[in-house]
């Protein structure tokens, strides 16, 4: 029963390790320095196109510095993610203790027309949509 | 016999995390795969619904993999560059 339990959210404990890890070292490292260690995101670097991922990392960056502000202006699909990747990972750990019913969070079908509406509309050179990209 | 059938992880947060982070469009196929998840599952097939739920984590992973592959490349691209940098400028 405990094995089971453990095993249940054994994810949601994994992801909080990694987010650990990540914001410990955006603390410390700057990804607008030219010579950080940072990846840059592969696709922009070879297509010169924005992927939903692009501006992900200086997004991280600016939310481990309380900067809301930046983190929208460099990837705002990712900060509404966030608190929704949370609350499914925290749905799959605990299910008694966020009901379906209660608390509806969006489904695969949502997440894939956002993720490809959004990865078109920040492509797009003209106003509003340029907003959308990273920068 | 009871017909209730254990509900199949779609492993949908994995798929959306590689989107957002991996920058790969093997992120966007696995949504696909996660979404067919649930719709085959509520349709009552449940074999094909674990097919897809496979494969969802296949692309995922084959996701996180590309992206730890792109870095590595990156670095030694790096790497080279500055060695290439530092014979020429000698």
């Amino acid at each position: 029963m405990a094995g089971h339990a453990l095993r249940r959210a054994a994810p949601a404990l994994g992801v909080a390790v990694l987010g650990a890890a990540t914001f410990a070292v955006l603390r410390h490292v700057d990804p607008y320095s030219p010579d950080s260690l940072l990846p840059p995101c592969p696709i922009h670097a070879m297509t010169g196109l924005f992927c939903p991922g692009c501006g992900s990392t200086r997004a991280l960056h600016a939310l481990a510095h309380a900067d809301l502000a930046t983190a929208w202006q460099m990837n705002p699909l990712l900060v509404l993610a966030l608190p929704l990747l949370a609350m499914m990972l925290l749905r799959a750990a605990m299910p008694a203790a966020m009901p379906r019913r209660l608390l509806p969070l969006p489904g695969a079908r949502s997440w894939l027309w956002a993720i490809v509406l959004f990865t078109v509309a920040r492509n797009l050179p003209w106003p509003p949509f340029e907003t959308l990209a990273p920068g | 016999m009871n017909s209730r059938q254990p509900p199949i992880a779609n492993h949908l947060v994995w798929a959306i995390l590689v989107t957002l982070f991996c920058c790969l469009p093997l992120g966007i196929v696995a949504i696909v795969y996660a979404a067919k998840v649930d719709s085959l599952a509520a349709a009552g097939q449940y074999a094909e619904a674990q097919d897809a739920a496979d494969k969802a984590k296949w692309w995922s992973l084959a996701s996180a993999f590309s992206l730890v592959g792109l870095i590595v490349l990156y670095v030694l691209f790096v790497m080279l560059l500055g060695l290439g940098g530092a014979v020429l400028g000698a």
